[in-house]
């Protein structure tokens, strides 16, 4: 019988001062076979790999046993040895595409490199060189030897990070969430071509991953690993279908988001008046926000013009639930930019809760546009409008946002309650708050919209650092609402938390939309997300509004390609649509 | 974050050598100097041509100078000078350079920019050069030195305080409170400067050494802290006549200048490695 | 990277109008008129008015100012007001002087750095990287005039190896010329290794966390040979900034330097010239100086775009 390609027994990894990270793991993955390592942050799933390979940072300690094909107890082995074994026998692909590539050396010379190092009877340069052109092209990347990694995009850094991978044909390929810093476009097509070499070549696979959907659709088996131990694992089929342990029942049931409930036929709610907000609706409200023929142009330096948005058009009513997915650069943070007023738009109009923000009729030429002074955007032209600095307030005060990064969007070096308090500080976001003026007023309102939040009484004194992920997410939508704004924005508000957490803040963004009665303006990279929360529906690429309507109908019959694409691309459970 | 980052070696707070090491020598020389207020072995500047070049003694520990002085009195009231030369060019160079760097890194654009350049323009001047070219013009002395070595160190300041700037304003943290329509002087004061005081403290420290190695090297060259009022860098020029012979005299004034240089820097350092990391481990 | 060269271009141009324009101010206006300065405050309103029409200060500043630069464009520094010499040859001289014990000094202190540096940034967790460390850590406290002084006293008063003081210069009897060179040399070096060391150390401790080398040591490479391949490489980034900043630093350096050892440099020229309150000629060698210090800034730029490919494209780095 062959060795497995993959064989480790009672992994444990510690560090200097003893503590276990990674509890006596044990996994086989046998030649050819693809095994997903499941776990959220802190499982200890990327050591597990890092130990595979020899590549633990040098104060932890790895003990068990790990065999790669023939080659038996590499945890036993001095440097020098290991690393013979490293891009030959065993190969390893990185998240961060952006760093895990040598900037100052053209690829083709790093492929090559890599064929060099186990070169069979010391391959020549030209040999080499040759036999890195042709990787190149099977990745999909013909030609581009000559280019610098900052050439290239986060995808294409990615293929040639698999070129110089399987660069010896390994019996083991170990990727460490490869595609989840790409969009789920570029992250199909990756997968795709891993799982394509990998096949070809009889390479065994140990695929890392928070995302069940990924695994479900590159893997065979699967194994779950929960604080450092294995929890379960076994054929894909069978553990998705009928998990056995609790973790994995409360990691699908989380990964599933099911769609909002069909109120998709009255798209304009009813908003319950509550005790916090008076009801202001009139019969035929305005429009929420609306845009109209929207334009952003960017100029860069070196003259590189950047057309971030190419005229959308968008209607969101009061109290609805508004929807925007795009991929990177697709022109929804722009888009969110200009709603927040921290940005004019090129030309176009914007009506945000009433107020006019900006008005502006299409310049003649393409370099009419002065240049933009950050600090303050609203540079005048003849023949149009943009709002003066009060209507800019009452917008803020009117919408809110909330961030994606829960650790970079609260400044680390204030309290909760100094953080939460802020948006008070300024009159005119206070005008219906008239107790916001005084400290004890501010105290109480924070107080209170902590509460509603779910945050325990004694965050307030707390800084972000001692919150988990999840939490300090329940700070910021916080900040946002204790003004009691009309509109929030929310951007990306999930993609950083686990999916555990993730869930659970989508679930009171919408709890917190209804009893409040606010406009929600999510935007999501991912569908799934948005079908979860929302009513309706705007899908963007490349500045443009590609298609928008009811979130079931555009799930159901999209109308659009780039739609289908999209969905076709995002990754699903078996027997979870 | 990457779960290896999560993981990775934190430094126990507290224990921290290179910040100890350094707060202990900063404050022997700060308390040398309070001390040579109310006492000193001797007159410093009093001269006894009888007790001239002493070797070091139980009575006169560091010895004493050709003219008969007490080197360790000299020190002791030497300390002053050095500290206070320290305090005002880094004072100067903090309260100038910090608001250029801040506006320089909020307002980005042309005049974000033209306040730079005009910051680098002094880059041209290295402090000790510009500190000479004013003695030349104005006269040699103290105050000269502690004013040229203080808007040579201006564009470092500048230079910190905006890239410190830049990362804070990126951050989401601002994007909000402007969002909540705070106004630009509220972001600089909440969130901008106590984001980058780590930063500054860290530079005000590294430049106070740099200051004190100036200011002596100005003294060496007769350039700065006029006689007789006792200054380490001249101590160590008058020494060299008498090199080989009475080394003590270069000695003693050269480690009082290491010591204290050495003081900064590790508490420099110290200071980068407990402040700094918290606005660096942000950027991802 | 042609728009960059340009642009470098531009900025160099600018900064030395800007700097001419401060020296000239700072230097010929501010302390009043240069012949009450030369004469005394009691010489005769007729022998005032003669030394300022022989002198050329009765004209316009500005015609003074194009005069002075028109002159320095040629390399022409005129001739001092007060010793009535001939400032270009002596400036060309001496400068020559200062550019090769400070060109030793750093040689000296790459030599050293760049080796101890990466030892102690490969060892940074181990008593070797620590002493190095520690080591380099005083090194830089130390005065270059202070370890000056001690060589002085042991290299050369007590053990005899080497003169003193002194120059001879390279043409006139080279072996003369590397005993005199040998310790100024040694002194600027000494503080420059211990400061580059540290730098070294750094950017080679920030290098190994990238995720380049972890990717080079995934594909094959030991620890050292991934940090021989890419890493120096990338670490020597930084380091050529901090060598630059350090040898415009070393330059002001050799001032105190070269008095130690007597050598006759700018630096001793420029002593020399404020103390005599020979204005003239302190204006044009602070120049001389500036000169030097925004060229070596130029060229430092210079060498990052041609070492960091992403500069040379000229398309933004991602954040």
């Amino acid at each position: 019988m062959t060795p497995p390609a993959l064989l480790i027994e009672d992994l444990t990894v510690r560090t200097a001062s003893d503590r276990t990270l990674v509890d006596a793991v044990s996994l086989t993955v046998a030649p050819g076979e693809r095994v997903g390592l499941i776990g959220e942050s802190g499982s200890g799933k990327s050591l597990t790999a890092l130990s595979v390979l020899g590549l633990l940072d040098e104060n932890l300690t790895a003990s068990g046993r790990v065999d790669v094909g023939g080659e038996h107890d590499l945890l036993r082995r001095p440097e020098r040895r290991l690393a013979r074994l490293r891009g030959s026998a065993v190969s390893m692909v990185f998240q961060e595409p952006m760093t895990a590539l040598d900037p100052l050396v053209r690829v083709g010379r790093q492929v090559a490199e890599v064929v060099g190092l186990h070169g069979r009877g010391r391959a020549s340069r030209a040999v080499a060189r040759r036999r890195a052109a042709s990787l190149l092209t099977e990745v999909g990347l013909p030609g581009a030897e000559r280019a610098y990694p900052h050439q290239l995009s986060g995808g294409q850094r990615q293929r040639v990070m698999i070129a110089m991978a399987l660069a010896n044909d390994p019996g083991l390929l170990v990727a460490d969430e490869p595609t989840t810093a790409l969009d789920v476009t570029v992250q199909a097509q990756v997968l795709d071509l891993m799982g394509r070499l990998v096949a070809r070549r009889g390479t065994g696979l140990l695929f890392i991953t928070h995302d069940l959907a990924v695994v479900a659709q590159v893997c065979e088996r699967v194994v779950v690993m929960k604080d450092g131990r294995v929890v379960e694992q076994g054929p894909v089929a069978d553990v998705f279908a009928d998990p056995r342990h609790a973790y994995t029942r409360t990691l699908l049931a989380a990964s599933t988001l099911p769609p909002r409930r069909p109120s998709l036929v009255e798209p304009v709610p009813v908003v319950e008046p509550t005790a916090l907000v008076e009801p202001v609706e009139t019969p035929g409200p305005p429009p929420a926000i609306r845009l109209a023929a929207v334009t952003k142009r960017y100029h860069r330096s070196g003259g590189v013009v950047v057309d971030a948005l190419r005229g959308i058009s968008l209607d969101v009513a009061p109290g609805e639930r508004f929807g925007i997915v795009g991929e990177s650069g697709s022109g929804k943070t722009t888009t969110l930019r200009l709603l927040a007023g921290l940005d004019t738009p090129t030309s176009g109009r914007i009506e945000v809760a009433g107020v006019t923000l900006a008005d502006i009729t299409p310049p003649d030429g393409p370099t009419s546009v002065p240049e933009r002074r950050p600090w303050s955007p609203f540079a005048r032209r003849r023949g149009t409008f943009v709002a003066g600095s009060r209507d800019v307030a009452r917008v803020r005060a009117d919408l809110q946002l909330v961030f994606q990064d829960p650790m970079g969007s609260l400044d680390p070096r204030m309290t909760v309650a100094r953080i939460v308090a802020e948006p008070l500080l300024n009159p005119a976001n206070r005008r219906d708050l008239p107790q916001g003026a005084t400290r004890r007023g501010r105290e109480a309102l924070v107080r209170e919209v902590l509460a509603a939040v779910g945050l325990p009484d004694d965050a307030a004194q707390r800084y972000p650092h001692e919150f988990s992920g999840g939490q300090r997410q329940r700070v910021s939508i916080a900040r946002a609402l204790v003004c009691r704004p009309k509109v929030l924005v929310a951007d990306e508000p999930v993609s950083a938390l686990d999916v555990s957490v993730r869930a659970q803040v989508l679930d009171l963004l919408a709890r917190l939309a209804d009893e409040r009665g606010l406009t929600l303006v999510l935007v999501s990279h991912d569908l799934a997300v948005v079908r979860h929360l929302c009513d309706r529906v705007a899908v963007m690429r490349a500045g443009q509004i590609v298609e928008q309507g009811p979130t079931e109908q555009v799930w159901a019959h999209p109308s659009h390609e780039y739609t289908r694409t999209l969905q076709d691309a995002t990754p699903v459970l078996p027997g979870r649509v | 974050m990457s779960e290896a980052a999560t993981v990775g070696p934190r430094r126990r707070p507290g224990v921290h050598p290179q910040l100890v090491i350094g707060a202990v020598l900063v404050a022997l020389v700060v308390v040398v100097a309070l001390v040579s207020f109310a006492w000193t072995p001797f007159d410093p500047i009093h001269a006894v041509p009888a007790d001239r070049l002493q070797g070091p003694s139980a009575q006169h520990w560091f010895g004493t100078d050709r003219f008969g002085r007490d080197v360790l009195s000299q020190l002791m009231v030497g300390a002053r000078i050095t500290l206070y030369v320290g305090v005002v060019a880094v004072g100067i160079a903090a309260v100038v350079g910090i608001p250029v760097g801040v506006v320089a890194g909020m307002r980005g654009g042309v005049p974000g920019a033209a306040l730079m350049r005009g910051a680098d323009v002094l880059l041209a001047f290295p402090g000790l050069l510009l500190a000479i070219v004013f003695g030349a013009a104005f006269g040699a002395g103290t105050t000269t030195a502690m004013v040229a070595l203080g808007i040579g160190a201006i564009p470092a300041f500048a230079r910190v305080a905006r890239s410190g700037t830049l990362q804070v304003m990126r951050t989401d943290y601002v994007l909000a409170a402007r969002a909540a329509n705070r106004p630009a002087w509220a972001i600089a004061w909440r969130h901008v400067l106590p984001n980058i005081a780590g930063i500054a403290v860290v530079q005000a420290s590294v430049n106070f050494g740099l200051a004190v190695l100036a200011e002596a090297a100005l003294s060496f060259l007769g350039l700065g802290t006029a006689p007789p009022t006792p200054s380490w860098g001249r101590m160590l020029q008058d020494s060299q006549q008498f090199l080989g012979t009475y080394d003590y005299l270069a000695i003693a004034p050269g480690v009082a200048i290491a010591v204290a240089v050495l003081g900064f820097n590790l508490l420099g350092d110290g200071l980068r490695d407990v402040l700094d990391p918290r606005l660096l481990g942000r950027r991802r | 990277m042609r728009t960059r060269v340009a642009w470098l271009a531009g900025q160099l141009v600018l900064t030395l109008a800007v700097a001419s324009v401060a020296v000239f101010w700072v230097l010929r206006v501010l302390p009043g008129d240069s012949a009450v300065v030369a004469l005394g405050v009691n010489a005769t309103p007729e022998a005032l008015d003669q030394w300022r029409a022989a002198h050329g200060t009765d004209r316009p500043l500005i015609v003074q100012y194009l005069d002075w630069m028109g002159g320095l464009l040629h390399a022409d520094f005129g001739t001092s007001f007060v010793t009535g010499r001939d400032l270009t040859a002596l400036i060309l001289d001496r400068v020559q002087v200062t550019l090769i014990i400070v060109g030793l000094g750093m040689l000296l202190a790459l030599l050293v750095a760049i080796p101890l540096g990466t030892l102690a940034a490969v060892h940074h967790r181990s008593a070797w990287g620590t002493v190095i460390g520690g080591a380099s850590q005083v090194g830089v406290a130390v005065p270059n005039f202070l370890v000056g002084v001690l060589l002085v006293s042991f290299v050369a008063v007590r053990a005899r190896w080497l003169p003193a003081g002194g120059w001879v210069p390279p043409i006139l009897d080279p072996a003369e010329f590397w005993r005199h060179a040998i310790l100024p040399a040694v002194a600027l070096g000494t503080v420059q290794a211990a400061i580059i060391t540290r730098y070294v150390r750094s950017a080679v401790i920030e290098v190994m966390r990238e995720d380049f080398l972890r990717t080079a040591r995934a594909s094959g490479h030991t620890r050292t040979t991934a940090l021989v391949h890419h890493g120096l490489r990338n670490a020597g980034v930084p380091v050529v900034t901090v060598v630059g900043v350090q040898l415009a630093g070393m330059l002001v350096g050799a001032i105190v330097v070269e008095r130690v050892f007597v050598v006759p440099g700018l630096g001793s020229l420029l002593v020399d010239a404020v103390n005599q309150r020979d204005l003239q000629a302190v204006q044009s060698i602070v120049m001389t100086l500036v000169v030097l210090v925004v060229a070596i800034n130029f060229v430092v730029d210079l060498l990052y775009t041609v070492l960091d490919p992403r500069l040379r494209t000229g398309r933004e780095v991602r954040a």
